[in-house]
């Protein structure tokens, strides 16, 4: 089950693929992929597996085919590091879905050199602005005016919920905070950064199948 | 006899002790050995007059020296402290000095400047005292296999400290290289009393070795006595501070001239100096504070003030476990268990060291049922109840970072390092493939199925592997190793002055501003840049105290059993020690409670809180062992219902906790502590992955592939920065039969879960008549477990019906 969120009057659906669906634009928002770590590391000389890249990109290819979507965003941090092969494999991928817009709003970790990006189908952006007053971008905008929503990644957030028989376990989470909602990092080789719950902000739990608030 | 030994030892005026005379026999005979000896007795003279003596009197080497072209290395002296090492740079200078030698004694370690360590390569001194890192450093640099090509001596000084480490694994390979540049290499051991010492002995110098054992037959004096408090109602039943007990430790301190008070962590030191500087200001200035995260600078400091008799009390840590001695100090204490008997003797030792005088030691528990452990402690020292130090084997994460230090020195023929690899003890069971899959993890960067070209790290030539990359040669030689800490930030005054270290999870919870107590000093938090923290000193409001990692050790099998043979005191009437007939009254509250079990009698709570169900079970069969039959246990009670337990354990017995209830009974409980079945439960029935990915952080970090950084440009290599956590689960998913994932595993399984002491433990409880007992409140037993903060985690319901429950918990309270 989503959680529908409505900010400026737009509604935000929080996913559990840790994905924002916004049906008004059909847009899909993804952030914090971070393709391409795993072949990093190995380009460093440090032996990890190589990630099979297929099992990642079906996780989109699910949602592309799930929902109307005409517009792909990744909110920054998309590909790791520098290029290593799993950027052409991920250019491949893109290729599959010719009716689709893919737009980068640039992050930190987005360091490709600007002439592999723009050989690339994806559109490059500093942020998006959506006419309701939203805002797309990596790293949350200083000074936005009043009423604008900043849609953002970058922090992997994610949340502790304790259960009887003192478990615990640690989720990653949507996070409103004021007007800003961060998204979890979409990446399946990322951390969580934790996120304590206050009475000022909300948590968004992805339990499973589901996306649940934390009270 | 020796020469030298005869005529330095009688300008001192000293009589050398027969081990003494014994050692330097046998190294003159051309014998490899191992010295049995205690601190503070010339155990170093005992091997370096026989260095000496082979130097200038061995006729082979007077040959062999004739055709050196320039000095060549003759000894290798291997610590494992800094601190110790400098002590025994002073001793053996001071002999050269003496005696107007040209002998000359370096030392190298972490603190050797550069420049100094490039002349100690181009122009090698005759002896060097250094550490196990700093010889996989040498034999990391070019012509390292030249470096050591007549090199006649390795000592491995408190072997038995090594040993017991991965370090040993490090000190076992740099063996097996040097012993097959020069076979006729002498290797001589020095190690304090453990109770395996023939294996120890025979893992330094290598199956069916020829070598000696020497002996010092010298019985040292001690007295032992526990701090008991004033009252035991008031004491509490769980905890691990002890501050509450002060009063009557700084009254101890007033009454010896130096006193080193021993903590269990670097927290509880820091702790314990600011309560004592708090309630007792006239210290300050006499009292000092020593632990592994201070600045060399501090410590030095604080280790002359101690020789001086400047101090009258430091509080310290396992830093001042080893080694130095101090003269002055003549009194120690103890605060906590020890949870070793070793240790425990070691940290004795500390104090009276001189052979004829008495060791004074005092015990102080931090929480009631604790106290026993004094009359434990006392058992063990009397019936001489010592522990073994279990070495490591198949270390594989040891091996591929050693492979790769091969590789950046002068490079490795495979086959020859094989043959070489397959001498020592840690790797003798090791198969060729295993060998290769460790080889090919370092050039292909995993099977040579799915080699990526993109990978680049070894390189064949000429029938050698090398490393090309300038980069990651740099990159390995900064992380070998075999101790893994976590991200270290260093603490320095805003006049650059520096403090310690302090691990970057502390670090990253405060804000500017906030005060923390770190050396003994409170501070206020400035600024946070790159890996540094500045600060600054401050009088301001109460601060935080650092909680460093690890550190966390389990008591010893041995040290278990003593305490369980100090429970079976507890029915007693007469002839029982003071400590336990002091806890009488905790006992009768427990009975009165629960019940008390009896030699033969095995007691079982089942008690029930707003945290859900807990089952108490008291086998009194060591940490070690518990958590194993907890997990067991855990799993059968899995099978008849699905649940999850949060386990926790101690030496007397561990806590299934669930939120899942159980209707127990008598035969319930006789089933689910049956021995049948046992080994099948074992194998197929535990869930060991959380065990094993802690486990795997260390593995990780020794076989290079976390790495720390390089310093000083730590922004640089963040996107090389993961936690040893991701690649757990990468390895788990994409490569499951990985040698290093299968070490982690096998060392949960031969350090955590043994076997044969679980089978032992299953068949001597089914001999037990069971007490079972419904409290309605936790019990003086329970307490301590229940308190416990370090958790394991079992689950056998599937993950789906785990996110049900959290969901209902969820949606609940949305409701």
């Amino acid at each position: 089950m989503a959680k529908k969120l409505i900010l400026n009057g737009l509604e935000l659906f929080l996913l559990p693929q840790k994905v924002v669906y916004i049906p008004a634009h059909e847009m899909l928002v993804v952030s914090d992929w971070h393709i391409g770590k795993l072949g990093h590391f190995r380009k460093a000389g440090i032996f990890v597996p190589p990630m099979r890249l297929e099992e990642e990109f079906e996780r989109l290819e699910l949602l592309l085919r799930d929902l109307l979507v005409k517009k792909v965003v990744f909110l920054g941090d998309l590909f790791h590091s520098d290029w290593n092969y799993e950027w052409d494999e991920f250019q491949l991928f893109l290729q599959r879905f010719p009716s689709l817009t893919f737009t980068l709003t640039l992050g930190n970790h987005d360091i490709l050199p600007k002439a592999i990006l723009e050989r690339s189908l994806i559109e490059l952006k500093d942020y998006l602005l959506l006419p309701e007053g939203i805002v797309l971008s990596h790293e949350p905008i200083r000074q936005l005016d009043k009423g604008i929503y900043n849609v953002v990644g970058h922090l992997h957030p994610g949340c502790e919920v304790a259960l009887r028989g003192r478990q615990y376990y640690k989720l990653p989470c949507f996070y409103l905070e004021d007007t800003t909602l961060t998204l979890p990092a979409f990446g399946r080789w990322t951390g969580l950064y934790m996120v304590p719950k206050r009475h000022d902000n909300r948590l968004f739990a992805v339990v499973g199948n589901d996306v649940l608030e934390l009270t | 006899m020796n020469q030298f030994a005869d005529v330095w030892f009688h300008n001192q005026g000293w009589e050398p002790h027969v081990f003494q005379r014994n050692a330097w026999r046998e190294i003159a005979k051309g014998h490899s050995g191992l010295l049995n000896a205690p601190t503070g007795f010339g155990k170093t003279f005992a091997i370096w007059f026989g260095i000496l003596a082979h130097y200038y009197g061995d006729k082979k080497y007077q040959a062999q020296k004739k055709k050196f072209r320039q000095n060549k290395l003759h000894a290798i002296w291997i610590t494992p402290l800094r601190a110790l090492s400098k002590e025994i740079y002073k001793a053996t200078t001071q002999v050269s000095d003496d005696l107007e030698l040209d002998y000359q004694v370096e030392l190298r370690t972490g603190d050797t400047s550069l420049s100094q360590r490039q002349k100690q390569r181009k122009k090698p001194p005759h002896a060097l005292i250094t550490t196990p890192e700093s010889v996989h450093l040498l034999l990391a640099s070019k012509d390292g296999t030249e470096y050591f090509s007549q090199l006649a001596f390795i000592v491995v000084d408190e072997w038995h400290e090594l040993l017991g480490s991965k370090r040993g694994v490090l000190v076992e390979l740099a063996l097996s290289r040097i012993k097959a540049i020069n076979p006729n290499l002498k290797i001589w051991g020095i190690s304090a009393t453990i109770g395996n010492l023939p294996e120890a002995q025979e893992i330094l110098l290598g199956a069916n070795h020829k070598g000696v054992m020497v002996r010092a037959a010298l019985k040292k004096s001690m007295q032992i006595e526990t701090v008991l408090p004033d009252n035991l109602e008031k004491f509490p039943w769980a905890g691990h501070l002890g501050i509450r007990l002060l009063d009557k430790v700084m009254a101890i301190v007033e009454r010896y001239q130096s006193t080193l008070i021993f903590t269990n962590t670097r927290s509880q030191a820091e702790i314990w100096y600011q309560q004592i500087i708090m309630h007792y200001p006239a210290f300050a200035g006499i009292l000092a504070i020593h632990h592994g995260s201070l600045s060399d600078e501090v410590r030095l400091w604080v280790e002359d003030a101690l020789h001086e008799g400047r101090l009258k009390a430091v509080v310290c840590t396992s830093s001042l476990d080893l080694g130095v001695d101090f003269r002055p100090v003549d009194c120690v204490i103890q605060i906590g268990s020890p949870k070793g008997v070793a240790r425990f003797l070691q940290r004795a030792g500390r104090s009276g060291h001189r052979p004829h005088e008495t060791s004074h030691i005092y015990y102080v528990p931090t929480n009631s049922l604790e106290i026993i452990e004094g009359d434990s402690l006392k058992y063990a020292i009397k019936e001489q109840i010592i522990e073994q130090r279990l070495p490591y084997i198949r270390s594989f994460d040891v091996l591929i970072q050693y492979l790769m230090t091969l590789a950046v020195g002068d490079g490795f023929v495979a086959e020859q390092i094989f043959q070489e690899v397959r001498t020592t003890h840690c790797f003798a069971s090791i198969t060729r493939k295993e060998f290769d899959e460790c080889l090919s993890m370092l050039i292909h960067g995993g099977k040579t199925l799915n080699a990526y070209d993109d990978f680049h790290r070894l390189v064949l030539k000429d029938g050698r592997f090398t490393v090309e990359s300038r980069k990651l040669a740099m990159r390995h030689r900064l992380s070998i190793g075999a101790i893994v800490s976590d991200a270290m930030m260093k603490v320095k005054f805003m006049s650059g002055k520096y403090l310690g270290t302090i691990e970057e999870s502390f670090i990253s919870k405060l804000n500017t501003g906030d005060v923390f107590w770190f050396s003994g000093r409170q501070l206020e938090l400035l600024r946070v840049r790159n890996m540094e923290v500045v600060v600054r000193p401050t009088t301001k409001s109460k601060g935080v105290v650092p909680s460093w990692m690890g550190g966390r050790f389990s008591i010893s099998p041995d040290l278990g059993i003593a305490i369980r043979h100090s429970f079976e005191s507890i029915h007693k009437k007469r002839k029982v020690s003071p400590e336990v007939s002091f806890l009488q009254p905790l006992f009768k509250e427990q009975e009165k409670r629960s019940g008390l079990p009896r030699e033969d009698e095995l007691l079982v709570e089942y008690v029930t809180t707003k945290y859900g169900y807990h089952l108490f079970v008291y086998p009194f069969d060591g940490k070690l062992v518990h958590e194993g039959m907890a997990q067991v246990l855990a799993y059968r009670l899995g099978k008849i219902k699905p649940a999850t337990f949060s386990i926790a354990s101690n030496e007397y017995g561990f806590e299934l906790l669930s939120a899942t209830k159980y209707e127990i009974d008598h035969t319930f409980i006789q089933k689910l502590l049956s021995p049948a079945g046992l080994h099948q439960d074992i194998t197929s029935g535990i869930n060991v992955q959380e065990m094993a990915r802690r486990r795997f952080r260390d593995i990780a970090g020794i076989a290079g592939l976390v790495f720390q950084g390089y310093p000083g440009k730590a922004m640089k290599a963040k996107h090389l920065q993961a936690n040893a956590g991701l690649f757990f689960s990468v390895f788990e998913d994409y490569d499951p039969d990985n040698l290093l994932l299968r070490e982690a595993y096998d060392e949960v399984f031969d350090f955590q879960l043994e076997e044969g002491r679980m089978q032992l433990a299953f068949e001597r409880i089914a001999q037990h008549a069971v007490i079972l007992a419904f409290p309605k409140q936790l019990t003086p037993f329970s307490f301590p477990i229940f308190s416990e903060s370090f958790r394991e985690k079992y689950s056998n319901e599937d993950w789906q019906s785990r996110l049900e429950q959290l969901k209902l918990q969820l949606e609940g309270k949305l409701a």
